[in-house]
């Protein structure tokens, strides 16, 4: 029992060291404004114009859009704008939106039933050898 | 009741009566399957994307003698040669083309898959090494560097290889299981530096179970293999890290979890998740391990966290202290001990039913990721070889402007004929002598716009978009005569805002 505790205790340690907020780098100042505000915080954390984002999706280096997500950001905040017609400045944080398509909420939502259906076939056929075992000890 | 013993005559002769099917186990046939999975995974899209940088600067070095690959090896190459000498009689063999080099990866990471699998059964069970053996062949990670030109799947099954005899030591101490286990740590820090984290865990763990001169032996040998790399890894101690440098630690960080299970959609807002993913994940398998699993599989389970736990938290350490070489490819060491702990966490005897469940999505993870990476250009390597078909043939010696800069010049120099070799260990194309061109052809971005007016003498003679790119071809009447910098600043006013640092590459007319 000592063991199993001392083992949680270190994958929990694990876990909140990995949890643990990282100190961020200094952005590179040649950077185009946005390019650098998502490079440094991994999103956009302030409003942006439509202008601003298409100069910085038009001039994302090629390594920003090999290792980070800003393309998608970017992308994804310039398409919230041009979807609002009328509310350009409320949706500059490029991460509005639900992540998942819809084909993956369905295999989801499947999975989800698939395992409580197996769980609950499960517990059903551990009672019924629970039952069986009493019965058999009763009998006797 | 008693059964009785089966004697042997009569077993013996049931026995031949058993056909050959039945007596092989069904983890075996279960495994083979898992691996033929993961293989047609591997070998059928071998060559569907083209080359990126880092792949194209192998396979210019690997077409080379074998003295001069050394060569650039040492001069370019921040990783240990093992690779490079196993890739090089190899690329003589099947070529250097993508499919005949990116096979070698793919037959090393089909290779994994079992090992994965003998992991999880020397250190957990048979069912948790099934589990993390289905993680391996269907891992969308695990493929894609399956089907890239470098180290890292050399890397994962030697470093598999140094587990799995790892944890037959640790079980059952022999010289023999000792010597295998030198054997391959050995190789793996042949091949990349960051399995040194893997070994020295191992090591020390070993030093703590056997405490004897066998064992002190082995780890003379393996100290004695890593001190021979210390030049080398001194004189690229620094050139990783420029790159490394401009990307913030914590975003790396979020990368690892989403890279080491949903492959390049760490470049998708999903990453943002990542770190959430991995801390839920990492309580399922806890809580999943503490409830279910008996006192032996805990312990297998404790030992492989312990090893991916020095992958992964050591060089995060060693980055605080102001190394940081912390990259999510770097760890891949770290990897097939991870699956074994997920493995290990799925099949844990006393809560089967939670324990599938969490398979079942973990491998439904994996195939969404795979589909959305097939289906999404934005996610694959950049389409080098399109953009070299839009480019089409030289017809006379043509200057091409590529905004993405020098990730672009390595690429396309192995695609388009008569462009001389740009990348690592060449000297640059940026000499200031003016160049006469008579074309000048731009690959840039679909976000960016052709200027509305052309300047006199400049002629749109083809523009193609191919996956995000945008190829547009100017004929110029008069030619031009400029240096490459001064045709870079041109091209932006053509087509742009352009990002800065274009490269300028020049092709001349190939026979």
């Amino acid at each position: 029992m000592r063991h199993r505790l001392l083992l949680l205790i270190a994958m929990l340690g694990t876990v909140a060291l990995l949890g643990a907020k990282v100190a961020a780098s200094a952005a590179d100042a040649s950077l185009n404004p946005v390019t650098a505000d998502c490079n440094t915080h991994g999103r956009l954390t302030r409003t942006y114009t439509l202008s601003e984002l298409q100069l910085a999706l038009s001039t994302l280096p090629a390594d920003i859009k090999e290792y980070t997500d800003c393309y998608d950001v970017i992308n994804r905040a310039l398409l919230a704008q041009t979807g609002s017609h009328s509310d350009a400045a409320g949706t500059g944080g490029g991460s509005g939106g639900s992540f998942l398509p819809t084909p993956v909420i369905v295999i989801l939502v499947v999975l989800v039933l698939g395992a409580a259906t197996f769980g609950a076939v499960a517990i059903r056929r551990h009672r019924d050898s629970d039952n069986d075992s009493d019965n058999d000890s009763g009998s006797d | 009741m008693l059964i009785p013993a089966r004697t042997g005559v009569a077993s013996a002769a049931r026995d031949d009566a058993t056909p050959w099917r039945l007596r092989i186990p069904a983890d075996t046939w279960l495994l083979a399957g898992v691996t033929i999975v993961g293989a047609v995974l591997r070998f059928t899209t071998l060559a569907s994307q083209s080359y990126w940088f880092d792949e194209a600067q192998a396979a210019h070095e690997l077409h080379l003698s074998f003295g001069a690959m050394l060569h650039l090896w040492s001069a370019d190459e921040p990783n240990p040669p093992l690779y490079f000498v196993l890739a090089w009689p190899w690329a003589k063999l099947f070529g250097t083309g993508a499919a005949g080099l990116r096979s070698l990866s793919a037959l090393l990471g089909t290779a994994v898959i079992p090992i994965t699998y003998l992991c999880g059964r020397e250190l957990v069970s048979r069912r948790a090494g099934l589990v993390a053996a289905a993680f391996a062949a269907l891992s969308p990670f695990m493929i894609w560097y399956s089907q890239e030109a470098r180290e890292y799947m050399l890397t994962a099954a030697l470093a598999g290889a140094s587990v799995l005899f790892f944890a037959r030591t640790w079980r059952r101490p022999s010289r023999r299981n000792l010597a295998w286990w030198t054997v391959f740590s050995g190789l793996a820090l042949l091949t990349q530096y960051f399995v040194g984290f893997l070994v020295a865990a191992e090591a020390i763990l070993l030093l703590y179970r056997l405490r004897s001169r066998a064992c002190l032996v082995a780890l003379g040998a393996l100290a004695a293999v890593q001190a021979a790399l210390i030049p080398h890894l001194i004189t690229h101690a620094s050139h990783p890290a420029s790159w490394i440098d401009g990307f913030p630690l914590s975003i790396r960080v979020q990368q690892v979890p989403v890279t080491f299970g949903l492959g390049t959609l760490y470049q998708s807002s999903l990453v943002s998740d990542g770190l959430l993913g991995a801390a839920v994940l990492a309580g399922c398998v806890i809580v999943l391990l503490v409830i279910g699993a008996d006192a032996a599989q805990l312990r297998g389970a404790g030992l492989a966290a312990l090893l991916a736990g020095a992958v992964l938290l050591v060089p995060l350490a060693l980055a605080w202290l102001g190394h940081d070489y912390y990259e999510a490819r770097a760890l891949m060491p770290g990897w097939i001990p991870l699956a074994v702990v997920i493995g290990a966490a799925c099949t844990a005897p006393r809560a089967r039913a939670p324990g599938a469940a969490l398979a079942l999505v973990l491998l439904a993870a994996f195939v969404y990721a795979g589909i959305r990476i097939d289906h999404s250009p934005q996610y694959q390597r950049p389409d080098w070889s399109g953009v070299a078909a839009a480019l089409g043939r030289a017809s006379g010696t043509r200057a091409i402007v590529a905004y993405d800069g020098v990730f672009a010049t390595a690429p396309l120099a192995i695609y388009l004929p008569g462009v001389p070799w740009n990348g690592p260990g060449q000297t640059p194309q940026t000499g200031e002598a003016p160049l006469t061109v008579r074309e000048l052809d731009i690959v840039g971005s679909t976000a960016q716009r052709l200027t509305p007016r052309l300047p006199a003498g400049v002629k749109l003679i083809g523009s193609r978009a191919v996956n995000g790119y945008l190829v547009d071809r100017f004929e110029l009447t008069g030619a031009w005569h400029l240096t490459r910098a001064q045709l870079g600043a041109r091209a932006t006013t053509l087509l742009g805002p352009a990002p800065p640092g274009p490269a300028v590459l020049i092709q001349y007319p190939s026979t």
